[in-house]
């Protein structure tokens, strides 16, 4: 490119200030100059925008101490007092304005929230953020729990339709008259659409996939084709011989559970929970006590949202999940009940034999036609995408790991979770309680039952599938019919136990019933270590008080860290200084995983190195390498009694190492890896510089603004107080401790999704140090109040 | 002072302020309709301040709420910049671009 000369430059200039167009070309440069100005600056004027940008957040942040709304349709007045947690207590004089008030609130403190978790299942998450989201919406379409989600509500009885209908109408009234929406929306560029109570009940059914739909059986299956399925036994064995049963004594039988052999598998569980309930003849107050810390995602806004609703028929306390109308886990007057997910198998797989065309498959012998439902996913900023949902006898059918199958899952079918919880939410005693219970399908979870009577109870509940033949715990035959379910394990004969002369019941997401179980459960049960633990607490003392639940409830003494530290400080050699300090704090820890520690840092590198060094030889010989690992379970069996285990031995080196060996590789390799990382001054390696806690807002990966700063947190996979992963973000989503006379409650959160408001992480401090809330239904301070009047 | 030179400052700030709660953009038309009553070209470079007035004055009613600081600094770290500057600046030339415009062409259309 060549310049014009100084000269003739100047020239140009005074020609043009002396053209009789001069204004005109100006203007026209001007005008260009302005729009490319506009042009460029258009995709921040969302955000930066005077009026309506990110700054307008800035009012709004707070509800009013006081403020009433006239409603059109409500059948009377409603008050609602909220605490200074931001807890709403809703009173009302009828049902139905009662659940429409619960709507409000809900659209009120957390819409956002609500909109992704509707349209993560239905399938129409790219509507909001665009071809990202295809393949996710492809596969929830395909899957069709909007579809089952329909057919639930139309089967559902009217009174449950009504509350629902109620609660949607709450939830729109807020959609309609906000002035603002949450930041999100302003992030996003995009605005809520009605709600339905289709929406209510997909996200019900989210959470039942969540729990209880997996692809296991297609892990199995590769690991199967990969070694074998007596090897995958050695790896993934089920009953293990210190199991302990969540419902104890079902028979002779279960006394003899030391002496159960390996039967079934069991892969890593990332979701867990705990809950137990005590007898008031092992309580010290004389009152039945229930507890319950259910371990999910920990995510910001929290999947919880608290709320205290009263009515002539309902007085219930406890947390919803914003976009249900109904209290999922708390406490009424009368009962008290918690959930730990069963893990139940209520899925399989079935490969089918379609004709060329895919418009027919065999089915005993038979040819029948596929189903074919056309999904349209509609795309921002995009054309919409039609999918032909392919669907046979057994479900859906899906493409993944280059394998084609359809699935049948419990959840598929419609199912009445809302309608049981709303029985269970009015119940008075354990009968009324069963009944709601009879209802309650999806996810099969372990209920645990307090009530002022002094019962305590326990039930494995749910859908369970009864299948012709097999376990289907790998792909099935879907042809010969062989394989089909033929019903579900009967009501009557789930898992449970009322009153136990032990005078208390645990569950902790371990095998729910004894080996002489006449029905298949399942076979994915967590590690025994939380249930054992939980167990011992309960069984040490004769009279147990709430402070020692709250004990329970943060405990975090670690049982594998006792059993394998040991093998390891005998069997070490130390090689330097460094290995030799290390070998200290390992023998004087006393195996709670205290963030101050430093042995812990040390042990839990250790097992993964461990675990590494074990099986990724063998994986990766097999063509798996990034097959599942076995749990520390069976780690730890295979070091205390399977020293001549295959996996100890390195394949890719000519000679055959043994297991002190790997022990002795590992412990140096842990040590190098933690020099590398926390230095070589040991008095660092605390175990909070490397275990860390994260909240992270359900769109934090792209705004990291939302997040909550990552803490140090106690605890591990392994303890009571769980905190699994180096950084962990799963775990206990809600704790809540109840003896009818006193109640106490926290979650990592807050009740409000606002990120400027003194509610979106309040709760947050408390919960990290294993600290609570007084959970108050009266007396309580009241912060703002909010009054629908009826028109 | 000239009359008309002030009215058209105001009309950027009061006007601009007001088109810009229909979008922001609009602000360039409230100050072209300035820079034609300004007239002096020299005198139009008082748009840009006239342009950070009129979004400043709309950015007013959050200004004052407790939480603005915070929403701010939450601004600013979406952004990666400061946020509040930046959209006064881009206002400022906007308007100094609108009136420049209005001078301009009131020059070019004079009979």
């Amino acid at each position: 490119m060549q310049f014009l000369p100084f000269q003739k430059r100047k020239l140009f200039i005074v020609q043009l200030l002396n053209h009789p167009m001069k204004h005109k070309i100006i203007l026209a440069v001007l005008v260009v100059v302005t729009l490319l100005l506009s042009y460029a600056v258009s995709p921040f004027m969302p955000y930066l925008n005077p009026h309506t940008g990110l700054w307008k957040h800035s009012l709004s942040v707070e509800h009013p101490q006081e403020q009433e709304i006239t409603v059109e349709g409500l059948f009377d007045d409603v008050r609602i007092e909220r605490d200074t947690h931001g807890i709403p207590h809703i009173y009302a004089q009828y049902d139905l304005d009662l659940f429409f008030a619960l709507g409000y609130l809900h659209a009120q403190d957390r819409l956002f929230q609500m909109d992704l978790n509707r349209r993560l299942p239905s399938g129409r998450l790219s509507e909001l953020v665009g071809e990202d989201a295809y393949e996710s919406d492809a596969f929830y379409r395909t899957l069709g729990m909007h579809r089952a989600a329909e057919e639930t509500y139309e089967k559902s009885n009217q009174w449950t339709r009504d509350i629902a209908d109620s609660y949607c109408k709450g939830v729109n009234y807020y959609i309609h008259t906000a002035k603002t929406y949450p930041i999100e929306y302003t992030l996003l560029q995009c605005t809520p659409e009605e709600w339905t109570p289709i929406d209510s009940i997909v996200f019900g059914k989210m959470m039942g996939w969540e729990l209880s739909g997996n692809f296991y059986d297609l892990e199995f299956q590769k690991l199967e084709e990969a070694f074998g399925p007596d090897v995958v036994e050695e790896l993934f064995p089920s009953q293990r011989s210190l199991e302990v049963p969540i419902i104890p004594g079902l028979s002779e039988a279960c006394r003899q559970i030391l002496h159960w052999s390996n039967e079934r598998i069991t892969i890593p569980l990332e979701l867990g929970s705990n809950n137990w309930a005590v007898a008031p003849e092992k309580s010290a107050s004389e009152r039945a006590m229930l507890c319950n810390d259910p371990h999910l995602a920990t995510t910001l806004p929290p999947i919880w949202y608290q709320a205290h609703l009263v009515s002539p028929t309902y007085n219930v306390a406890g947390v919803t999940f914003p976009g249900a109308p109904c209290v999922v886990i708390g406490r009424n007057q009368y009962i008290a009940w918690g959930l730990t997910n069963t893990g139940a198998d209520v899925i399989d797989f079935y490969v089918e034999t379609f004709s060329d065309d895919e418009t027919q498959y065999v089915y005993q012998e038979q040819w029948y036609d596929t189903e074919i439902v056309k999904e349209t996913i509609y795309i921002k900023g995009e054309s919409p995408k039609t999918i032909d949902v392919k669907i046979t006898r057994h479900g859906p059918v899906l493409e993944r790991d280059g394998r084609t199958f359809a699935v049948c899952w419990t959840g598929l079918e419609p199912t009445f979770e809302f309608e049981a919880l709303l029985m269970i939410n009015k119940a008075t005693n354990y009968k009324q309680y069963q009944e709601g219970l009879k209802l309650f399908s999806v996810p099969a979870q372990n209920f645990v039952y307090a009530d002022i009577h002094g019962n305590i109870a326990m039930r494995s509940n749910g859908k369970i599938p009864i299948r012709k033949k097999g376990t289907g715990r790998i792909l099935v035959d879907g042809a010969s019919g062989d394989y089909d379910w033929v019903g579900y394990i009967p009501f009557e004969e789930l898992p449970h136990m009322l009153n136990p002369d032990q005078g208390y019941l645990a569950s902790a997401n371990q095998v729910p019933a004894p080996r002489d179980y006449p029905y298949y459960l399942g076979f994915l049960w967590a590690d025994r270590y939380r249930a054992e633990r939980i167990n011992n607490l309960l069984k040490e003392k004769e009279k147990l008080t709430f402070e020692d639940m709250i004990r329970i409830q943060s405990d975090t003494y670690d049982i594998p860290a006792s059993i394998i530290t040991p093998i390891l400080v005998q069997t070490v050699h130390p090689q330097n200084e460094l290995e030799k300090q290390a070998l200290t704090y390992l023998k004087n820890w006393d195996y709670y995983d205290e963030r101050t520690s430093i042995a812990p840092t040390i042990f839990h590198t250790f097992v993964d190195t461990l675990k590494d060094n074990m099986f990724t030889d063998e994986y990766e010989q097999a063509g798996i390498p990034d097959g599942s690992f076995p749990t520390t379970e069976t780690v730890e069996n295979m070091l205390i009694a399977c020293e001549e285990s295959q996996f100890f031995d390195n394949v890719s080196t000519s000679q055959k190492e043994t297991r002190e060996d790997i022990i002795q590789k590992s412990f140096t390799e842990a040590i190098h890896e933690l020099k590398e990382s926390l230095g070589e001054d040991i008095t660092q390696w605390e175990y909070g510089n490397k275990h860390k806690y994260s909240l992270e807002h359900m769109i934090g990966a792209v705004v990291s603004a939302l997040n909550y700063p990552q803490f140090s947190y106690d605890g591990s996979s392994y303890t009571v107080d769980v905190a699994g992963g180096w950084i962990s973000k799963h775990g206990p989503s809600w704790r809540q401790i109840i003896d009818f006379e006193r109640a106490v409650c926290i979650y990592p959160g807050g009740q409000i999704d606002n990120p400027f408001s003194k509610h979106y992480t309040d709760f947050v401090k408390l919960w990290k140090e294993s600290q609570y809330i007084e959970w108050l239904l009266e007396g309580y301070e009241t912060e703002s109040v909010l009054i629908f009047r009826r028109a | 002072m000239d009359i008309k030179k002030i009215i058209g400052f105001l009309i950027i700030v009061f006007l601009g302020a007001l088109l810009s709660t229909l979008h922001w953009s609009l602000l360039v038309v409230a100050a072209v309709i300035g820079g034609y009553l300004i007239e002096d070209t020299k005198k139009a470079v008082s748009a840009f301040f006239a342009g950070i007035f009129a979004w400043g004055l709309l950015l007013s009613r959050y200004v004052f709420s407790p939480h603005f600081g915070a929403v701010n600094t939450f601004v600013n770290s979406v952004a990666g910049l400061p946020a509040l500057p930046l959209m006064l600046l881009i206002g400022g030339i906007l308007s100094l671009l609108g009136a420049f415009i209005g001078v301009t062409a009131k020059k070019a259309f004079k009979k």
